[in-house]
């Protein structure tokens, strides 16, 4: 497969920044829970903690991937280690595009009672949803393409590229 | 396997709301009929008047409101039929639930002799209005199940037993359902065994696919719990001066959390095309139905992300 260059490492840098410096502003005052969705959303989540200003709390969560087989139903792999109960939370995930990862996650969060739940995503991909999902901090909106780098994966590969590139048959 | 919907369609004068009423009884299902269904409206509510309005008869297609009050009502049926064992009277029973597993469809007929003469004892009506009556209110029906399920209501493939009142009185016909249903039980045990692997629909029911893709999209659906129907309604896009339908669409899924049709599109071209004007034409006519279409590119890129390609 070609890959050809879709947003460029300093693209990516500048609007992380960005990204940091709306949510410490936001959450002035405020000491929110953020939750890297595993394993995508890792370098961004990482990369954008160091631009935040204000206190914060890490913590990753993991649910199973759809395979294809027939009988599974999603669960959780990997729980949250903290208390979201009448905490802020911020979901960080690295791309947003079905929605029914996040939809579920999001359900599942919200069972929870946490003070607030906000969804903060390096990659919106609006073409692509199926279910409605609120989308509070997007770092790039983009088209319909496969996407892979910064995090996201094809089949385990590409997620250490420093830039995200569109794969294409 | 057990029995767990009971739909009883029927003509007007056949005794349908008695024999609904006595087989719900003997049967400890509970019986959805028009007053719990108003009831559970009103809950909702929707006011006397708004409920009334239902009930008019017009060629002219449903108006937007009316719509949204008959999708409310479908909701409701299919929650409680999902809650409890019920037995359904008319609403079209037989379309909401078709080829449910556990559903046994009951029509009830008779020849117009012995409805008029039944519609005369029960509304002490002379033979004219009577029959007038009885006219109205075939009429009603054809075009209620013509609207808003697109299909014709007289198809006795439908139907899992078809009585003809004529012959059998209301303890007769319920006897005889009884035991239909007790028969259908044992025989379909054997039919409905390890189909665990296929997805099921909101209502328990395995449909079949017309594309492998859509019963790949239904499994991804099921594995994130959101609930679907697969092909639940059909929308009249063009009708002749006689109401005829002439051309009509319907979408694949609806998500009933969402209240949005999906329609996956994994064809050639020129078939794109064509549900693309079928789909603009169906928003134009219902402006307040959501309904997306995933084109193959969406979906070859969502079974990429899953790695399934």
């Amino acid at each position: 497969m070609k890959e050809r260059l879709l947003i460029p490492r300093e693209e990516i840098k500048k609007r992380i920044e960005e990204l940091g410096r709306e949510i410490s502003r936001d959450y002035s005052e405020r000491e929110p829970i953020l939750i890297c969705i595993l394993k995508g959303a890792v370098y961004f989540a990482i990369d954008l903690t160091r631009y935040l200003s204000i206190p914060f709390i890490i913590d990753f969560m993991a649910i199973s991937k759809y395979s294809g087989s027939s009988s599974g139903v999603v669960r959780i792999t990997k729980d949250l280690d903290v208390d979201i109960h009448q905490k802020d939370v911020i979901v960080v995930e690295d791309i947003v595009d079905t929605g029914l990862t996040l939809g579920y996650l999001l359900r599942n969060l919200r069972a929870r009672n946490p003070m607030s739940l906000k969804v903060c995503t390096l990659l919106d991909c609006p073409s692509r949803r199926i279910v409605d999902i609120p989308v509070d901090y997007r770092g790039f909106e983009i088209p319909d393409v496969f996407v892979v780098g910064y995090g996201l994966d094809y089949k385990e590969r590409y997620r250490n590229l420093l830039d995200i590139v569109v794969l294409e048959e | 396997m057990d029995i767990k919907i009971i739909t009883i369609s029927r003509e007007f004068g056949c005794n349908g709301t008695e024999v609904a009423e006595r087989l719900a009884k003997g049967l400890k299902f509970f019986l959805v009929n028009k007053k719990y269904i108003n009831e559970s409206m009103v809950k909702h509510g929707l006011t006397e008047e708004q409920l009334e309005s239902l009930e008019e008869s017009s060629i002219q297609p449903f108006s937007d409101t009316r719509k949204k009050y008959i999708e409310l009502m479908n909701r409701l049926i299919l929650e409680i039929a999902e809650e409890k064992p019920i037995v359904l009277l008319g609403r079209g029973g037989q379309f909401l639930f078709r080829n449910h597993p556990y559903a046994f469809h009951v029509k009830l007929i008779g020849s117009i002799e012995s409805r008029v003469l039944e519609v005369i004892k029960q509304y002490k009506l002379d033979k004219v209005s009577a029959l007038r009556l009885i006219s109205e209110q075939d009429r009603r029906r054809d075009l209620y199940i013509n609207k808003i399920f697109g299909g014709d209501w007289h198809d006795p493939s439908l139907y899992s037993l078809i009585i003809n009142m004529d012959y059998f009185d209301v303890s007769g016909a319920v006897k005889m359902i009884t035991r239909a249903i007790k028969i259908a039980e044992r025989n379909s045990y054997v039919k409905f065994e390890g189909v665990s692997e296929y997805p099921k629909d909101a209502t328990g029911y395995i449909p079949h696919f017309a594309h492998s893709s859509e019963e790949e999209f239904a499994k991804l659906l099921d594995f994130y719990g959101i609930r679907w129907l697969y092909e639940p309604k059909t929308f009249i896009l063009e009708c002749d001066s006689e109401g005829n339908i002439i051309s009509a669409f319907t979408p694949d899924f609806y998500l009933p959390d969402f209240d949005l049709y999906i329609e996956l599109t994994t064809q050639r071209q020129r078939l794109v095309n064509y549900k693309n004007r079928k789909i603009k034409r169906l928003k134009e006519l219902y402006p307040d139905v959501n309904i997306k279409m995933i084109y193959g590119k969406d979906y070859k890129n969502i079974l990429r992300k899953f790695g399934l390609i």
